[in-house]
């Protein structure tokens, strides 16, 4: 009798987790246009950075990877601004939150969604800047996968802490300005790892050389985890009335 | 803070009694803090490399380890709040939590600055990116964080569990800042008191700890009479109706 309660409980969590992410990625499809300023957005800063720094500065690898990991931070801020925006104009989220679904899959699948949309973002991100910037030390097929799971990372954490920030500003008058405030100096762990694993991943030696390798990868998984968890163990009290 | 003698008559005992105990306790804890920088300016000698500068790390060292504990003091009441039912004790566990965190960000930005001015003289700079500056920077911007989401939350019940959560996660950064001059590559010197990096002579850890007590005990008052005023504030506001 039990094993069946918590069976259909489990089935009733993964449907609701689904029903949140299809609508979330419904309403967004039918805005595309925000999606697309996004890029738009990071391929300004893009050209910004050559400009303000230098053609010959920008040659060299830490300050490429500098540019790189800068730039998707913004992207990062600007998706997570907008976090629950789509379902806010659509009401969608009064429905959600008056049905009897559990108030942690409403987190959970934002945080799955909000990591598809910054991932995506960054795959568009990366192909611009290893062109404008001439990136040569992206070519060997190993850097390139190492790159890549690295900028996974980086949207699973920045989702995943963007979403409990948000929850904990959603109440606040001056969410615009506490969302950021929050949100970089929990973040910086995260951005030291990448930085510092994609140095290492091609071939410069940085502040890993000291702090193991493995260190950083696990601080990489742990960061998303911890926050996932803290999502999943808030939300009732985030949506509590 | 100090009030008059003909307004202390106008007080309920229950009220006038643990004010008074507190004033005179900072007054006393501040007398004993002039003596503490007494011994660190005048009764040791100078350090044979920096001279009289490296005097400074004995209010900086002190400030440090009183931010750290105030960081996480506000943890273990934002921890309480959560572990609480009785929503009266919950709210003031809260004030403790946020007093607490106005404290280690008054300490954080002492560290800050005594760091600052020490820096200049020996590293040439006001500021350099090191890992114990960066995550000490971290940690007061955390500080700020909270006191902000605070300050623009009005919901009360809500704000005493954000707030909570908040302090919680900020004293994660706390053995971060401690352990960063082992984790990684930096110029700031390891922890003094540790037995194998031989960072201070004995009479030098001695006047270390004299201030080091005196700025904990002065931090204790500070938090003490400040809590009271917290609390007091709470309470006009509740009876105004603000809440």
């Amino acid at each position: 009798m039990n094993e069946f309660v918590v069976h259909s409980q489990l089935r009733w969590w993964v449907r609701s987790f689904l029903l949140v992410f299809k609508s979330s990625f419904r309403s967004f499809w039918i805005r595309k246009s925000f999606w697309f300023g996004i890029f738009v957005f990071s391929v300004c800063l893009l050209i910004l950075f050559p400009f303000a720094l230098g053609t010959e500065f920008i040659q060299k690898l830490p300050v490429q990877l500098g540019c790189f990991w800068a730039i998707m931070e913004f992207v990062a801020v600007v998706s997570l601004g907008q976090c629950f925006y789509f379902e806010y104009e659509a009401m969608m989220l009064d429905v959600f939150l008056t049905s009897p679904m559990p108030k942690s899959t409403l987190f959970i699948a934002k945080i799955a969604f909000l990591t598809v949309q910054i991932f995506s973002l960054s795959l568009f991100v990366f192909l611009f800047w290893s062109i404008l910037f001439h990136v040569q030390a992206i070519h060997s097929v190993t850097n390139l996968v190492c790159f890549l799971l690295l900028t996974f990372l980086f949207s699973v954490s920045s989702a995943s802490l963007g979403v409990v920030v948000h929850g904990l500003t959603s109440r606040s008058l001056a969410k615009e300005i506490l969302h950021p405030i929050l949100f970089f100096p929990f973040q910086t762990g995260v951005l030291l790892g990448v930085s510092s694993l994609s140095l290492s991943c091609l071939g410069f030696a940085p502040l890993s050389a000291v702090w193991g390798q493995a260190t950083w990868w696990t601080l990489l998984f742990v960061y998303p985890t911890i926050f996932i968890t803290l999502a999943f163990l808030l939300a009732p009290i985030f949506f509590e009335e | 803070m100090f009030l008059s003698k003909s307004l202390f008559q106008t007080l309920p005992k229950v009220v006038a009694k643990p004010v008074r105990f507190w004033d005179t306790f900072l007054l006393l804890s501040a007398l004993m803090q002039l003596f503490a920088w007494y011994f660190a300016l005048f009764l040791i000698g100078a350090d044979t490399d920096q001279g009289d500068v490296y005097r400074i790390l004995f209010v900086h060292v002190s400030v440090a380890w009183c931010a750290f504990f105030w960081f996480f003091a506000s943890a273990f009441f934002g921890l309480r709040v959560f572990f609480q039912r009785d929503q009266q004790k919950a709210k003031a566990h809260d004030f403790s939590s946020h007093t607490s965190m106005e404290m280690a960000l008054v300490f954080s930005s002492l560290v800050l600055m005594t760091g600052s001015f020490w820096g200049r003289p020996t590293w040439g700079v006001w500021w350099d990116w090191d890992p114990r500056l960066t995550s000490s920077l971290v940690l007061f911007l955390m500080g700020c964080g909270y006191l902000l989401l605070r300050y623009f939350t009005p919901q009360a019940s809500y704000r005493i569990k954000i707030s909570a959560i908040v302090s919680i996660i900020s004293s994660i950064n706390v053995p971060i800042v401690y352990y960063s001059v082992n984790l990684w590559r930096s110029v700031h010197q390891p922890q003094t008191f540790v037995q194998r990096t031989h960072n201070a002579s004995g009479d030098i850890q001695l006047v270390l700890l004299i201030n080091l007590m005196a700025t904990f005990l002065l931090s204790i008052a500070l938090y003490k009479v400040r809590r009271q005023s917290i609390s007091l504030q709470e309470t006009l506001q509740e009876f105004r109706g603000y809440q």
